[in-house]
C-alpha cells in the first residue's frame, strides 16, 4: 500500500499574527493509494481549513504557521506557486460541497471540461478537447452525452452538477481527490449516486480520497479510515470499523450516540451538552473537556498525548480513553 | 381513509397548483406542488412528512398555516373548516393554536431585535399580556422553557449559537400556547451533536404540553425517531402513509424502501438503489410519478397511475406490486 | 421535564471576545479624523458670524488679491474680501443645502423604496422605472435645465439636487427591503398576525439603516460637489452671497496670480467631502454600529 499524503503536524492561524487562535492545530494523517480517509466533525472544527491548507488555497487572511505536506514523497509546502497550481486540477482534484463555485455558469459545459484537459493535459485540437468532454460526461453517466455537452450548467440539474464537477476534477487521473462535502448540498437518494461514481472512479484508478463530512453515517459506508476532528485537532483515528464498533474518544462515542438511526428504537438520543468551541476559544487542556463527562483536572490542565494502539493503527488523544488501560 | 375518531388535523384531498413561467417569454404552465394528500394527526401526536427537495412538504405545511391558500381540498383543525372564505374567529384562532418553527434560525431571527423581542413579538401583536413586566416575565418562563435563561433575553442573535437559535425560535412558538407546531426542518442547519439536544426537547415539550406536532424533514432518520405516523411524499402525492413500525420495519413502497438505504447507507445492500434525478413537477411522467427512477418498475407502471391503497390496517401504499 | 430540559443546557459563554488589531485601531482612526473635521467645518459653519473674522461681503479694493498672511488667513480675494471669512459663511449655506438635501432625497427614497421592495408588484415597477429615467440623466445637465426654467433660488437649488438624488436611495434600499421581504422573520411575523406597517417599522426599517446611515453619508459629499458645481456653473447661489462653489468659480479667473482664491476654497470644499466620505466609509465597516446603544 503506497502512501499517498501525509500531512505532519499541520498548524493554520486565523491572522498573520503570532499570537492569534489556531484553527487547525496540529493536525496530522496519511492516506494511501485506492483508501479514503473520512475527515468528519462539527462545524467550525477546521475540517475544511485543513483540506484548503494542504492545497495552498488559504485566504489571504489565514497563515500557514506550521508542519508539512509529503505528496508522493514531495513536500508540498516547499513547491513553488506555479509547480502548485500545476500540481492543483492535475495530481491532486478537489471538489467542493457547492459544485457551481468549480463551474462557471457562463460557459457550456463542453468548453469547461474541455480547458481542464487543454490547461492539464496539454490536449488540443477543438474536436479532441470536444471527444474528451464526452467522453468525461459519459464516465460520470449523464445520459446522452454527445447531446447534452454543449448545454449550458443552469440546464443541469444541482446532481448533475456535482457529477459534472467530479468528471472535471478526475478527468486527468489524479493520484488524490480531496472532497469537502460533495453531497451536502444534494438529496439523500443523489447522494448515493454521487458517492458510488466517486467509488468507482476510485478503483478503477486506485485513486487516494479525502471525503469530508459531518455524516457519520457515509463515514461508515464509504470510508476507510476516520479522523475525527474537534477544535481543530484530530482527537481519534483509525479504521473505520474499529471505531464504529469500538469508539476510544469520548467525542467520537457521543457523535456516534447523537445520531438517530431508523432501526434503533431509542425513546431518547444521547446528547453531548453544550455546543462545540469557537475557533481558539479554548484552554490549555482537551478541548473537548467542558462537554465531557469524564473530565478531570488533568483534562483541563494539559492537552492529552496522542496514544497509539491496536498495532499503531489506531491513535486517540485523550486522558482516559475508552476500552484501553490507562 | 381510516379517519380516526380523535383526528385534531384532518386534511383531505388537498392540493396546491402554482402558475409558473419556466422561462421569460414562456406561456406559463400549472405546477403541481402538492396534488392530492390526505392525512390525519391525531392530539398529542407527531405526524411526519419525509421527502426530497421539491416534494411539496413546505407547501403542506404553508397551507396548514395559512401562508397559502389551498387550490383544493380540506383542512380541518379541531373541527373548524379552513377552507377559502374563513371567518375571522376561525383565522385569528389558528394563528394562535398552529405554529411554525423553520429550518433557518438565522433567518428566522430578525437580527437588529434582542431575544425578549422576538420571543415577545407574537404575544404583543396579539396583544395577550395586560402590561410589561408581564410580557418580561412570560418572556423568562419560555426562554427557561426551552433551557435557556433569563440572560439570554438581552442577547442578539448574533450572540448566539445555532443550537440557541432554534431554542429561541422554538421559545417564540410556544409564546400563544399553541395547540400544534409545524416543524419544517427545525434541525436540518445544526450540528450533529447539537441535533439531537434540540430533538431531545422538542420530545420533552411534547410530553409536558400535550402539543400535536407536523414534523417535515428530508431526513427520515429525524423523523422515525420523532413520529408516530410518517407519510412519504414524492411529486406531491404519498406513495407510502402509515404508523412508524410497518412504514420503517416493512416498507413496501421502492421509494420508501430507497429513502431508508440511502439514509443508512451502512446497511444498503446496493449504492444503485434509485437512478437518475428527480423528475421536474412542470412534467410530471405519466403513470407511476416514481417509474423512471425505480427499478422494479414493470409495463404497467409506465402508463398506469397507482393509487394509494391499503395494504394493512393504518398502511397504504401507492405501488402496483406492494402488497 | 423542565428542570430535566435545563440541566442538559449548553454553558452561557459570553459573546464571543475580540482582541483589538491594528486594523481596527486604524479604522478607529480614520472615524475620528472624519468626526473632527466635519466637527470644525460644521461648527465654523454655524458659529460663522462669530468666528469669521472678517464681514464676507465687506470689499477693500485696495488690499486685493493679498496673498495668504497672519492677518488675511486665505488671504483676499479680487475685491479685497477675506477669502477664510468667505469660505466659512460660504460652508454655512453649501451645507445647509446638502443637509436639506439629504434629509429630503433621503427619507423620499428611502419611504419609496421599501415600498417598492417591500409591496412589489406593479407599484414597485413603476417605482423603479421613474428612477431609472432620473438616473439615466446627468444631474448637472438635469439641474441646468430645471434651473433654467424655475429660475435660481435657495429652495430651487434643493428641490432640483433632491430630484436628481432621490433616485440611488430608492435603488438601494429596495433592494434591501426586496431581500429583507423574503427572510423568515417576516414571514413569521405576519403569521402571528403583524399589520404591514408593524413589519416595515420593527423588521424593515432597522435592518437597512446601517446602509442608509453610509448612503446619507457618502451622499453628502456628492451633494456638496453637485452643489458646488451648479454655483460655479452659475446657477445655484447668486452673487454676492459666497458659496464653495461661486468662490471657486470667481476665483478662476486669478488662477495665476491668485491661486488662493479659488484653490484654498477648494481645499475646503475637499476635505469636508474627504471626511463625509470616510465617515461612510467607516460606518460601513463597522457592521456592529447597531450595538452602539
Ligand atoms: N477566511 C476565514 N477567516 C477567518 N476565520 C475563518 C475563515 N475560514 C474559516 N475560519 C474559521 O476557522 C474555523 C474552522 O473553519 P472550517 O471552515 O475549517 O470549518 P469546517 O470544519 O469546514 O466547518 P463546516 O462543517 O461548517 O464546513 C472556524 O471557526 C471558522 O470560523
Ligand atoms: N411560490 C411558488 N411559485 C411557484 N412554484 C413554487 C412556489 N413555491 C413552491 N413551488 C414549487 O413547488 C414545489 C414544492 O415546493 P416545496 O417548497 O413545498 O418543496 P419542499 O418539499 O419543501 O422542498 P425542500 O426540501 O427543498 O424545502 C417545488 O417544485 C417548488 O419549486
Ligand atoms: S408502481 Fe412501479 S414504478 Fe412505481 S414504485 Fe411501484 S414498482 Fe416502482
Ligand atoms: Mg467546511
Ligand atoms: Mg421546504
Amino acid at each position: 500500500m503506497t502512501e499517498i499524503l501525509r500531512v505532519e503536524n499541520l498548524t493554520t492561524r486565523l491572522s498573520a499574527r503570532d499570537g492569534s487562535a489556531a484553527a487547525v492545530d496540529g493536525v496530522s494523517f496519511s492516506v494511501h493509494a485506492g483508501r479514503t480517509l473520512g475527515l468528519v466533525g462539527e462545524s467550525g472544527s477546521g475540517k475544511s481549513l485543513t483540506c484548503l491548507s494542504i492545497l495552498r488555497l488559504l485566504p489571504p487572511s489565514l497563515s500557514q504557521a506550521g508542519g508539512s505536506v509529503w505528496f508522493k514523497g514531495e513536500n508540498l509546502f516547499d513547491k513553488s506557486p506555479r509547480a502548485m497550481t500545476a500540481i492543483r486540477g492535475g495530481q491532486i482534484g478537489m471538489i467542493l460541497q457547492d459544485p457551481m463555485t468549480s463551474i462557471n455558469p457562463l460557459f457550456t459545459i463542453g468548453n469547461q471540461v474541455g480547458e481542464v484537459f487543454r490547461h492539464h493535459r496539454g490536449v488540443s485540437g477543438r474536436r479532441n478537447l470536444w471527444a474528451k468532454a464526452v467522453e468525461t460526461l459519459r464516465r460520470v453517466h449523464i445520459p446522452a452525452a454527445e447531446e447534452r455537452v454543449g448545454s449550458y450548467p443552469h440546464q443541469f440539474s444541482g446532481g448533475m452538477r456535482q457529477r459534472i464537477a467530479i468528471g472535471m476534477n478526475v478527468g486527468c487521473e489524479p493520484d488524490l481527490l480531496i472532497a469537502d462535502e460533495p453531497t451536502t448540498a444534494l438529496d439523500v437518494t443523489i447522494r448515493l449516486q454521487i458517492l458510488s461514481l466517486l467509488r468507482e472512479i476510485q478503483t478503477a484508478r486506485a485513486m487516494a480520497m479525502i471525503l469530508v463530512t459531518h455524516d457519520l453515517h457515509l463515514v461508515s459506508r464509504f470510508c476507510d479510515e476516520v479522523a475525527v476532528m474537534y477544535g481543530g485537532r484530530i482527537v481519534e483515528r483509525g479504521p473505520v470499523a474499529r471505531i464504529f464498533q469500538n469508539p476510544a474518544h469520548p467525542y467520537t462515542k457521543g457523535l456516534i450516540g447523537a445520531v438517530p438511526k431508523i432501526a434503533r428504537h431509542a425513546e431518547r438520543l444521547a446528547v453531548i451538552p453544550g455546543q462545540p468551541p469557537l475557533a481558539g476559544e479554548h484552554g490549555a487542556g482537551c478541548r473537548f473537556a467542558p462537554r465531557c463527562a469524564k473530565a478531570q483536572p488533568r483534562c483541563f490542565a494539559q492537552y492529552p498525548d496522542d496514544r497509539r494502539f491496536e498495532d499503531d493503527r489506531r491513535a486517540v488523544a485523550c486522558w482516559d480513553p475508552e476500552g484501553l488501560p490507562s | 381513509m381510516t379517519a380516526a375518531s380523535n383526528a385534531f388535523i384532518e386534511i383531505s384531498g388537498l392540493t396546491k397548483t402554482y402558475q409558473v413561467r419556466p422561462r421569460f417569454f414562456a406561456r406559463s404552465r400549472p405546477l403541481a406542488a402538492v396534488a392530492g394528500v390526505s392525512f390525519t394527526v391525531e392530539e398529542g401526536g407527531t405526524f411526519g412528512l419525509v421527502g426530497e427537495s421539491g416534494s411539496g412538504k413546505s407547501t403542506i405545511a404553508k397551507m396548514l398555516m395559512g401562508a397559502e391558500l389551498q387550490s383544493g381540498g380540506d383542512i380541518r383543525i379541531a373541527d373548524r373548516r379552513f377552507g377559502s372564505r374563513l371567518s375571522a374567529a376561525d383565522d385569528a384562532w389558528r394563528r394562535r393554536a398552529l405554529q411554525p418553527v423553520l429550518q433557518d434560525p438565522t433567518s428566522a431571527l430578525n437580527p437588529r431585535l434582542r431575544v425578549a423581542s422576538i420571543v415577545a413579538e407574537p404575544m404583543r401583536v396579539q396583544r395577550s399580556q395586560p402590561d410589561d413586566a408581564a410580557y418580561e416575565r412570560r418572556v423568562i418562563e419560555l426562554l427557561e422553557k426551552v433551557g435557556l435563561t433569563a440572560s439570554h433575553a438581552r442577547r442578539r442573535p448574533s450572540e448566539l449559537s445555532g443550537g440557541q437559535r432554534q431554542r429561541v425560535a422554538i421559545a417564540r412558538a410556544l409564546a400563544l400556547e399553541p395547540r400544534v407546531l409545524v416543524l419544517d426542518e427545525p434541525v436540518s442547519a445544526l450540528d450533529v451533536s447539537i441535533q439531537a439536544q434540540v430533538l431531545n426537547l422538542l420530545k420533552d415539550l411534547q410530553a409536558e404540553l400535550k402539543l400535536t406536532y407536523l414534523l417535515i424533514s428530508h431526513d427520515l432518520a429525524v423523523v422515525a425517531y420523532m413520529s408516530s405516523r410518517i407519510g412519504v411524499l414524492y411529486l406531491g402525492q404519498f406513495m407510502e402513509i402509515g404508523d412508524k413500525a410497518d412504514v420503517i420495519a416493512r416498507p413496501a413502497h421502492p421509494y420508501t424502501q430507497a429513502l431508508i438505504a440511502a439514509s443508512e447507507p451502512e446497511h444498503a445492500a446496493s449504492l444503485d438503489r434509485v437512478m437518475g434525478e428527480i423528475p421536474s413537477p412542470l412534467a410530471p411522467p405519466p403513470g407511476c410519478p416514481f417509474h423512471p427512477r425505480c427499478q422494479q418498475a414493470v409495463a404497467r407502471c409506465r402508463v398506469d397511475k397507482p393509487l394509494l391503497r391499503p395494504i394493512g390496517p393504518n398502511h397504504q401504499v401507492a405501488c402496483h406490486l406492494a402488497g | 421535564m423542565v428542570a430535566d430540559a435545563l440541566s442538559r443546557t449548553e454553558p452561557v459563554t459570553s459573546a464571543p471576545r475580540r482582541l483589538p488589531s491594528l486594523r481596527g485601531l486604524l479604522r478607529r482612526a480614520r472615524l475620528a479624523l472624519a468626526v473632527s473635521i466635519l466637527t470644525i467645518v460644521v461648527g465654523g459653519a454655524l458659529l460663522a458670524p462669530w468666528v469669521a473674522p472678517f464681514d464676507p461681503n465687506a470689499m477693500d479694493l485696495g488690499a486685493s488679491l493679498q496673498p495668504p498672511s497672519v492677518e488675511h488667513w486665505f488671504g483676499t480675494d479680487q475685491l479685497g474680501r477675506d477669502v477664510f471669512s468667505r469660505a466659512i459663511v460660504g460652508g454655512r449655506l453649501s451645507l445647509l443645502i446638502a443637509l436639506a438635501v439629504v434629509t429630503l432625497a433621503g427619507s423620499s427614497g428611502t419611504l419609496l423604496g421599501i415600498v417598492a421592495g417591500y409591496r412589489g408588484g406593479w407599484i414597485d415597477g413603476l417605482i423603479m422605472r421613474v428612477a431609472d429615467i432620473q438616473y439615466a440623466l446627468p444631474p448637472v445637465i438635469l439641474a441646468m435645465v430645471m434651473v433654467g426654467a424655475i429660475g435660481p433660488s435657495t429652495t430651487n437649488i434643493v428641490a432640483v439636487i433632491t430630484l436628481a438624488n432621490w433616485a440611488r436611495f430608492a435603488r438601494v434600499i429596495r433592494a434591501e427591503a426586496l431581500s429583507l421581504r423574503h427572510r423568515d422573520f417576516v414571514l413569521l411575523a405576519r403569521l402571528a398576525g403583524a399589520s404591514h406597517l408593524r413589519v416595515v417599522l420593527v423588521h424593515i426599517l432597522p435592518n437597512v439603516r446601517n446602509t442608509l446611515l453610509v448612503l446619507l453619508t457618502l451622499d453628502l459629499g456628492l451633494i456638496i460637489i453637485l452643489e458646488a458645481t451648479l454655483s460655479f456653473l452659475g446657477l445655484g447661489i447668486q452673487p454676492p452671497d459666497p458659496s464653495w462653489g461661486t468662490m471657486i468659480a470667481d476665483g478662476r479667473g486669478y488662477l495665476e496670480r491668485a491661486w488662493w482664491t479659488s484653490i484654498l476654497p477648494g481645499c475646503v470644499l475637499m476635505l469636508t467631502v474627504l471626511a463625509a466620505n470616510l465617515l461612510g466609509d467607516s460606518l460601513r465597516g463597522d457592521g456592529g454600529a447597531e450595538d452602539a446603544r
